[in-house]
């Protein structure tokens, strides 16, 4: 049963060649909806396939994140019978540690969206408990990232903002304040529909540029292109790894 | 350019005569529904302004509605004029306030025209349009900039609520300014607003009115024409082409009327 790997900046429109996809992708029917489509990868043979979709569309940045079916794309993971699912996720850096590039497995959250539905609602799912984030799949995702040589945080409070209009000023200001540490638009539902389905789940945030009025003098930096999902897809192939052999 | 007066603070009848005789009136029908009756005035050099009343519960209507109709009737510059509560201690009923950044705490309103596009990352700096700022404050030096809260109402605030909203940074609060100022911004719109301190925050002691915010709408009214006149010059502000990056990128057609 594959890892599902989500990808969020730059995984529109991704070239998955180099990742060795298996077969065509496919869409599996949900009682949310049809799944994004998904595409199995092995890039090494020796090692299980992880199962890949991407969050904003497929060919191009078809939604953004307030309109990402995500129940059906965390359906489909139950469908999948997936052990975990990772996902990378672009963000914005308010503490002033975190440089454009940077990444960050987040271990804590808030959620200021607002539109949202939040929950599966079912009765025969239990009310989600514990950490928001995994342990394990963080682990397996900070040994990932251990291994490596790009730069990185093991922890951070990541704040959903409901987008997609940037943030204000104010707005910053107040998420700093209340502990926030990196600003996105797409983890909320995601990890609590994750967590209601008992899927273990872990967040590769890369920082793609700073938050609004958080440069701090630096120079104003953006990066949104293929280097952020060629980063990511590997660390987190990587990681599905660690989680199948721990 | 005639440039649009979005009242959200209710006038005494006749108050507009100021701004030239009524001479055209028109309902825009839009993909979220009807907006309107826009009213547009012509002062005798000829300078016009769109009108569009806008008390009342702002759940009944669609945001989306007013801008996309203010664009089809070839509106650039929006100017709202809204009566709000005051949050900060420091403000007191009639005081003049312009606001130079929001926050958003509202619930039920859309926050964008592209639910089916992937589009909309919009910057919110500056959060209102620098070119209507600069000409407010040059006609009413004494306006206060402002952090303005964007309620969702219609229901006023709680009293812990209105301390909660000045922990976070906010002087005033009001239910007509957002979504309204991020939508315009979509649609490559300026707009920014006057607000007159029409009541104090839940948590504040109201004293009995003393006629300040009628005196407050006197003092607008008195500058309200040549403050129209200045809007009606075309935008140095950039927000007429907020849009052109995702243009150029194909991922907004080129007619505005294909950006849902």
């Amino acid at each position: 049963m594959p890892v599902l790997i989500i990808g969020g900046t730059a995984a529109y429109g991704l070239d998955l060649t180099p990742y060795r996809p298996l077969g065509v992708p496919f869409v599996l029917e949900t009682p949310y909806g049809p799944s994004p489509p998904i595409t199995l990868l092995q890039p090494d043979p020796t090692r299980p396939a992880v199962a890949f979709c991407s969050r904003h569309g497929s060919e191009r940045l078809q939604r953004s994140a307030a309109f990402v079916n995500q129940r059906s794309l965390m359906w489909a993971a139950r469908l999948l019978e997936a052990p975990a699912v990772f996902s990378w996720n672009g963000t914005g850096a308010i503490a002033g540690h975190l440089e454009v590039t940077d990444l960050v497995v987040p271990d804590d959250f808030l959620d200021f969206s607002r539109r949202r539905i939040t929950t599966f609602g079912r009765a025969d799912l239990p009310p989600a408990t514990g950490p928001v984030f995994h342990p394990t799949a963080r682990q397996a995702l900070l040994a990932a990232l251990n291994a490596g040589s790009t730069r990185f945080h093991a922890t951070g409070t990541y704040v959903c903002s409901e987008g997609p209009r940037l943030e204000t000023v104010g707005e910053i200001a107040l998420f700093r304040r209340y502990g926030a540490d990196l600003v996105g638009m797409t983890l909320s539902p995601e990890v609590f529909l994750a967590q209601e389905l008992g899927l273990p789940y872990a967040s590769l945030c890369f920082i793609t540029n700073y938050a609004t009025g958080c440069a701090n003098g630096r120079p104003p930096r953006r990066c949104f292109g293929p280097e952020v999902a060629h980063t990511c897809l590997p660390i987190l192939l990587q990681a599905a790894h660690h989680l199948l052999t721990a | 350019m005639t440039p649009l007066l979005i009242l959200a603070q209710p006038l005494p009848p006749r108050a507009l005569a100021v701004l030239g005789s009524a001479h055209d009136e028109r309902t825009v029908n839009t993909p979220f529904g009807p907006a309107g009756p826009f009213a547009c005035r012509q002062q005798p050099d000829g300078a016009g302004t769109w009108i569009l009343p806008y008390f009342g519960s702002p759940t009944r209507t669609d945001p989306r509605a007013t801008l996309w109709a203010a664009k089809e009737l070839g509106v650039q510059r929006i100017l709202a004029w809204e009566g709000v509560v005051g949050l900060d201690p420091t403000l007191q009923r009639g005081d003049i306030v312009v606001p130079t950044d929001y926050m958003d705490w509202t619930r039920h309103q859309p926050t964008t025209f592209f639910e089916t596009m992937g589009a909309g990352y919009i910057p919110q700096v500056p959060a209102f349009c620098p070119d209507i700022v600069a000409a407010v404050t040059a006609h009413l030096p004494t306006a206060r900039p402002v952090v303005y809260l964007g309620d969702e109402g219609p229901r006023r605030e709680t009293p812990a609520e209105a301390r909660m909203f000045q922990q976070w940074g906010a002087h005033v609060r009001g239910l007509n300014l957002v979504p309204e100022v991020y939508l315009a911004k979509e649609l490559e719109l300026c707009f920014a607003a006057l607000g007159v301190v029409t009541a104090l925050g839940a948590d504040r002691h109201e004293t009995p009115a003393a006629g300040e915010v009628r005196e407050a709408d006197r003092h607008i009214l008195a500058v309200l024409p040549t403050l129209l006149a200045a809007l009606s010059t075309p935008p140095t502000c950039g927000c007429d082409h907020l849009q052109a990056g995702a243009r150029q990128r194909g991922v907004l057609p080129a007619d505005w009327r294909e950006w849902r």
